[in-house]
C-alpha cells in the first residue's frame, strides 16, 4: 500500500485516513492553505496551520480545527505529519508525511521570493515530492522582490506627481497584502477595499505587522486620494466601487502579465508579481529537496513533468482533478 | 535600452496623442546624444539593416538552452511571438546590466561581417539585458522592429525638444537628409537655415475601380502610369535636386541630369523611365540605378534615363500649387517652349488630346508602353494633398471562400500549415475550387493551427481535413476553364488576403458565381 493515494478526492493517506486539501467533503483534512482551490468547507475535521485555521474561520466559518505550528510533529495512526512553511500566503504550508522510514511532501502553492507578509519558504527534504507547477514554463522568470518594489514605487510617485490616485489590484489573500507591504516606506496613505480590509484586520489580530492602513469603502466622494495607494480586489475594481476614486491609473499584478498578451487592455499598467515559484525556482526545489519520486500538478503539468524526466527524475503528472493515478 | 524599452512598453498602452507626445519628449530629453539620433531613427520607422533572420536567432537559442525544443514550442504557444518567447525563457541575468541603444546599435555594426562574432554577440547581449529590453533587441537586430509612435506624435515630441515651431520641425525631419541615423542636431542646425525651395507633399493617385465607359472625360487629363520612378525635379540657387516619392535625395544617381537647362527655383513633378532600343523597361531598372553605390560611364551608356514631366508646383519662383491642373499645364508647356535642351526631360501629355477616340482605346494601349494603370486628374484641382487623382488599373478581384483542408509543412515547418483548400457553395455542398499558401500574423497563425486542430475531421497525411467554419479572403486575376479541376475551373494568381473572422459560410462565394467570371 503507497503511503500517499492520488483519489478523485484528492490526496489520501489510506494509513492515517486523511485528505490533504481534498477537493470533496471527507472525514479528516489536512489544509495547506487559506485558498478556495484548497481549503473547502464540510470536512468532519481539519487540521491546519494557526494561521490558516483563523482565515479558514474569517472565510468559510470554518470552526472544527486542530492546529500545529511549523515543524511540529503531529500522529495519525502511526503516521508523522507536520507543516512547513511554503511562503505562498499567509499561514501556508507545505505538508510532510512521514512512515516507517518513507517520506512524502506535498507543497500547496508555493513561491520563493521572500516578501515582507509570508514566513518565507522552507525546503524539506523527501524521497517523494509532490510540486505544483503554474507557471511551468520558461517563459516565466520573475524580478527580484526589491525590483518590483522599486518600479511599484516609481508608478504610485508619477500618479502623485500627476494628483491621481494609485489603484492596484491584487486578490485580497495573500497578494494584497504582499503588495500593500512591498513598498518599504510609504510615500503616502494606503487604503484598501472592503473584503481585503476585513483579511487585514484578521491578520492584524493574529500578529501580522503592516503599515498604517484605512477601509476605502467606495461611498466617500470628497475623499483626496490624489495622493494615495488604493489595494483593490480584481472584482471590486470592477465594481461600483471604483466609482468615486476621481482620476486614478490601475494596475494589476501577476504572474500572468509576464506575456504580451495578457497585458493587452484592462488596467494601464500590469505589474508581474506571482505567489507561485518560477520556473527555475521550480526545478531549484526539485533539486533541493532530494526527491527522486516527482509528482506535478497544476499548471504546465505536462511540460514541466516532461522536463524533469530529461533531467533524470522519475517524474509523474498528477491530473489537476485528481481522478487518475499518476503517469 | 532600458529607457528605450521603457518608452516602446508605455507607448503600447492606449494613451492620449498629447499624452505619448509628452512620454516621447521626456524620454528624448534623458537620452544621450547617439542614442537619441538611433531612437528617433526607429520611432520614425526606418528599418534597421537586419543582424539575423528570426530563423537563424531561433537556431541560435535552440542551440544555447538547456531545455528540449518541445518545451520551447510550449513557450511559442503561451506567448503567440517567437521573439518573445526567446526574450522570456533565455535565462535572466543575474544582474542585469543597463547599456545605452546607441552602444549595442554600434556593436552591431563591428560584428555584422563576421557569423561567429554575431552568434557570441547576441548571446552576450542576452546575457546582460533584462527580459523586455532583450525583446526590443530582438526586435530590432531581426529587423521586424516596429514604431508605437506616428510620425506625427514624434514631430511634435521633437518640436519640443528642439524648442522650434512644429511646423518647421516637420518640414524638416521629412526632409533634411543625413547619414544613417539621422543626426538630431543636424535636424536642428537645418531647421534654422533651410534653403529656398525643398520638395513638396505629392500627390498620391488612389486606386479606384470605375467603370471606364460609364463617365466622360473631357475635363479630366489622362496619362499613362508610367512604369518609372515618380520624382520631384527642383532647381534652386545653387542647382538642382532630385527626389523620390520616399524622399530620398537622389540628384547623384542620375548625372544625366546635370545639365538641364530649368529655371531658378522650379519644382515639376514626374517620373523617371529607363529606356533601351525605344523601349520602356520596368522600372526595376531605374530603382536599380538607384541602389547603385557608384554611377560609371558605363552604366549611363547601357540605358537611357528620361524625365517625364506631367506637373509643375512653382515656376521660376512662382508658387503654383494653387491653380488649376489646367493652368499649371500652361506654365509647364510654357516652360519646355523656351527651354534650349530637352533631351532628357520630356513633357507627358494628355491621351484625351491624342489619336486615341475612347478612353477604352487608351486603357488597352496601355499594355503596349508597359504600363498596367491609367491616372485620371480633374483639369480644375489645385496642387495638394488633398486632391485625388485616380489610379485605374485591371484590379485583382477578391472573394471569399471556406477552409476544408489543411497541409502540414516539413521539417522545420512541420508544425504549421503551409496551404489551404477553400471550397465555394454549390446548392448546400462545399466544393474545393482553389488553393492558397496562408501569410498571417504569429498569433492568427497560433490560432488557425488550434482551430484546425480542434476542428480536424480526418486526417489524411500531411493533409487534415476540417469542419468548414473559417472564412478566407483571397484576391484572384480571373478564372478559367479547367478540365484537370474537379471543380471545373481555375483562379489565376490566387492570393491569400485575410481571415475574415466575423463572416459565415454565407458569405462564401458559389460555384455558380466563379463560372460567371470565366471570361
Ligand atoms: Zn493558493
Ligand atoms: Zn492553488
Amino acid at each position: 500500500m503507497p503511503l500517499v493515494e492520488f483519489t478523485n478526492k484528492g490526496f489520501y493517506v489510506p494509513q492515517a485516513d486523511c485528505y490533504v486539501d481534498p477537493e470533496k467533503k471527507v472525514e479528516r483534512a489536512i489544509i495547506t492553505h487559506g485558498h478556495s482551490d484548497h481549503a473547502r468547507k464540510g470536512c468532519g475535521h481539519y487540521f491546519a496551520t494557526p494561521l490558516t485555521a483563523i482565515i479558514m474561520d474569517h472565510r468559510y466559518r470554518i470552526k472544527n480545527c486542530t492546529t500545529f505550528d511549523f515543524n511540529e510533529v503531529f500522529e495519525l495512526n502511526g503516521v508523522a505529519f507536520s507543516f512547513h512553511p511554503a511562503g505562498h500566503v499567509p499561514g501556508s504550508a507545505q505538508v510532510r508525511i512521514s512512515y516507517k522510514g518513507e517520506t512524502w511532501v506535498i507543497t500547496g502553492d508555493y513561491k520563493r521570493a521572500i516578501d515582507n507578509v509570508c514566513r518565507p519558504f522552507e525546503v524539506v527534504p523527501c524521497d517523494h515530492f509532490v510540486t505544483e507547477c503554474t507557471f511551468g514554463l520558461p517563459i516565466y522568470q520573475w524580478k527580484s522582490e526589491e525590483e518590483l518594489a522599486e518600479e511599484i514605487k516609481l508608478w504610485w510617485q508619477e500618479n502623485r506627481q500627476k494628483k491621481r490616485a494609485s489603484l492596484l489590484m491584487g486578490y485580497s489573500l495573500g497578494k494584497a497584502q504582499r503588495l500593500m507591504q512591498m513598498v518599504k516606506e510609504p510615500i503616502g496613505p494606503i487604503y484598501c477595499d472592503p473584503t481585503i480590509y476585513k483579511t487585514n484586520e484578521v491578520l492584524r489580530q493574529a500578529g501580522i505587522d503592516f503599515h498604517p492602513y484605512e477601509l476605502y469603502e467606495g461611498l466617500e466622494s470628497e475623499m483626496d486620494l490624489s495622493n494615495a495607494l488604493i489595494i483593490g480586489s480584481p472584482s471590486a475594481a470592477r465594481s461600483e466601487w471604483a466609482n468615486s476614486l476621481g482620476d486614478f491609473s490601475s494596475a494589476s499584478a501577476s504572474g500572468w502579465n509576464q506575456t504580451k498578451k495578457r497585458r493587452l487592455g484592462g488596467p494601464e499598467r500590469h505589474f508581474v508579481v506571482s505567489d507561485h515559484a518560477d520556473w527555475s525556482e521550480l526545478i531549484q526545489t526539485v533539486e533541493e529537496t532530494g526527491a527522486d519520486n516527482i509528482y506535478v500538478m497544476h499548471g504546465f503539468t505536462e511540460t514541466f513533468g516532461q522536463h524533469l524526466r530529461d533531467l533524470g527524475y522519475n517524474a509523474k503528472t498528477v491530473s489537476h482533478r485528481l481522478n487518475q493515478q499518476p503517469k | 535600452m532600458e529607457k528605450f524599452a521603457r518608452l516602446i512598453d508605455e507607448l503600447g498602452v492606449p494613451s492620449s496623442q498629447e499624452d505619448q507626445i509628452q512620454k516621447v519628449h521626456a524620454y528624448l530629453s534623458h537620452c544621450d546624444e547617439e542614442s537619441l539620433n538611433w531612437s528617433v531613427h526607429l520611432l520614425r520607422g526606418h528599418p534597421f539593416k537586419r543582424l539575423c533572420s528570426k530563423k537563424e536567432l531561433v537556431t541560435l537559442f535552440i542551440n544555447h538552452i538547456e531545455f528540449s525544443e518541445h518545451i520551447f514550442e510550449q513557450c511559442i504557444d503561451a506567448t503567440g511571438d517567437i521573439l518573445e518567447a526567446i526574450s522570456l525563457s533565455y535565462p535572466k541575468p543575474g544582474k542585469a546590466i543597463s547599456i545605452e541603444l546607441a552602444v549595442i546599435l554600434k556593436e552591431v555594426e563591428l560584428v555584422r561581417s563576421n557569423k561567429e562574432e554575431i552568434d557570441h554577440f547576441i548571446i552576450s547581449s542576452w546575457q546582460k539585458l533584462a527580459l523586455t529590453q532583450r525583446y526590443y533587441f530582438n526586435k530590432i537586430i531581426t529587423s521586424t522592429f516596429r514604431s508605437p509612435v506616428s510620425s506625427s506624435v514624434l514631430c511634435a515630441a521633437l518640436a519640443q525638444y528642439l524648442n522650434q515651431p512644429l511646423d518647421a520641425t516637420t518640414y524638416n525631419f521629412h526632409y533634411v537628409q543625413d547619414k544613417t541615423p539621422l543626426r538630431v542636431s543636424k535636424l536642428r542646425s537645418e531647421i534654422k537655415d533651410k534653403h529656398n525651395v525643398l520638395p513638396i507633399p505629392i500627390i498620391e493617385p488612389v486606386e479606384n475601380n470605375l467603370d471606364l465607359n460609364s463617365t466622360t472625360w473631357e475635363n479630366h487629363f489622362i496619362s499613362y502610369q508610367w512604369n518609372g520612378v515618380r520624382c520631384q525635379l527642383l532647381t534652386h540657387d545653387n542647382g538642382h535636386e532630385i527626389w523620390s516619392r520616399r524622399l530620398e535625395l537622389i540628384t547623384d544617381k542620375f548625372p544625366e541630369f546635370n545639365h538641364i537647362s530649368l529655371p531658378k527655383n522650379t519644382i515639376l513633378d514626374g517620373v523617371i523611365i529607363a529606356i533601351s532600343n525605344g523601349k520602356i523597361l520596368p522600372k526595376s531598372e531605374v530603382r536599380k540605378r538607384i541602389d547603385r553605390k557608384r554611377i560609371t560611364k558605363k552604366d549611363l551608356e547601357k540605358l537611357t534615363m528620361s524625365f517625364l514631366a506631367f506637373d509643375i508646383m512653382r515656376s521660376a519662383g512662382q508658387d503654383v500649387t494653387g491653380l488649376t491642373l489646367e493652368e499649371r499645364l500652361v506654365f509647364l508647356q510654357n516652360l519646355f517652349a523656351e527651354m534650349s535642351n530637352t533631351d532628357r526631360l520630356q513633357l507627358a501629355e494628355n491621351l484625351l488630346d491624342s489619336e486615341f477616340l475612347t478612353i477604352q482605346e487608351i486603357w488597352e494601349s496601355a499594355k503596349t508602353m508597359n504600363s498596367r494603370a491609367l491616372i485620371i486628374k480633374a483639369k480644375n484641382d489645385a496642387y495638394n494633398t488633398a486632391t485625388h487623382w485616380i489610379k485605374y488599373s485591371a484590379k485583382a478581384q477578391t472573394t471569399c471562400g471556406v477552409l476544408l483542408y489543411a497541409r502540414r509543412g516539413e521539417g522545420y515547418r512541420s508544425n504549421e500549415f503551409v496551404e489551404l483548400t477553400l471550397g465555394a457553395r454549390q446548392g448546400s455542398n462545399l466544393i474545393p475550387f482553389t488553393k492558397v499558401i496562408p501569410n498571417l500574423e504569429e498569433e492568427e497563425r497560433l490560432a488557425i493551427r488550434a482551430f484546425i486542430r480542434e476542428n480536424l475531421i480526418e486526417r489524411f497525411g500531411p493533409v487534415y481535413s476540417v469542419r468548414a467554419s473559417i472564412i478566407i479572403k483571397i484576391s484572384f486575376d480571373g478564372v478559367e476553364p479547367s478540365r484537370r479541376h474537379k471543380c471545373g475551373l481555375k483562379l489565376k494568381n490566387p492570393l491569400f488576403l485575410s481571415w475574415e473572422k466575423d463572416k459565415s459560410q454565407e458569405d462564401v462565394i458559389s460555384l455558380e458565381e466563379l463560372m460567371n467570371e470565366i471570361g
